[in-house]
């Protein structure tokens, strides 16, 4: 029980930054023919508000 | 913070980790902690600065669910759901220095902020490089309910 009362973290692999680990989230994405430029660029269709519309 | 709130202070290796993270889920304080300072974040453009603060948000939101509601059997899965997980992914758990008992949140962290991602894509189903169990885990432990 002592792991719940500490702080869970997101940590990066030793020598690996985020633009390497997002790469691998995006190419996951990408290789479900998802729009992963869409999402980069925070134009994904859940990004728009009513008033964008 | 935790000091502050009555909750003592963490040992020096703790709080040495807790320093490198970008992120952090603080349980008896129930809050998000979101290092934008890190040296991984600097020097980003505004959309990807921003595409990696919001994963990093919801994978620390992943660890409060989870940290709640995975059994004990959960996290005693740990090492068999990360043999589960897509090659990339699980190396980098690997490689983190992340403890055995920490890998069913890390998990269920990295996956369901990933699924919400995919879901500002309108994808809400189960992605085909997803395993059906981990798949099962975070809907189980996280609530993702499609």
């Amino acid at each position: 029980m002592e792991s719940l009362k500490l702080p869970a973290g997101y940590l990066l692999p030793p020598g690996k930054t985020m633009a390497e680990v997002r790469e691998i989230t995006l190419d996951l994405l990408a290789s479900e023919g998802l729009d992963v430029e869409a999402l980069k660029a925070g134009d994904a269709p859940g990004d728009k508000s009513d008033a964008d519309e | 913070m935790l000091r502050s709130a009555g909750c003592g202070k963490l040992e020096a290796s703790e709080l040495e980790r807790a320093d490198q993270a970008v992120g952090l889920w603080i349980p008896p304080l129930r809050i998000v902690l979101l290092n934008v300072a890190h040296p991984s974040l600097k020097g980003l453009d505004p959309s990807s600065f921003a595409f990696d603060i919001t994963r990093v948000a919801w994978h620390e939101w992943g660890h409060a669910l989870s940290i709640d509601r995975a059994s004990p059997a959960d996290v005693a899965d740990g090492p068999r759901y990360l043999e589960l997980m897509p090659q990339q992914m699980a190396e980098a758990i690997r490689e983190s220095g992340y403890r055995r008992r920490e890998y069913t949140h890390e998990i269920v962290a990295e996956i369901y902020s990933i699924l919400m991602l995919r879901r500002r894509l309108g994808e809400a189903e189960k992605p085909y490089w997803l395993h059906k169990e981990i798949y099962e885990l975070v809907r189980r432990v996280a609530g993702w309910n499609h």
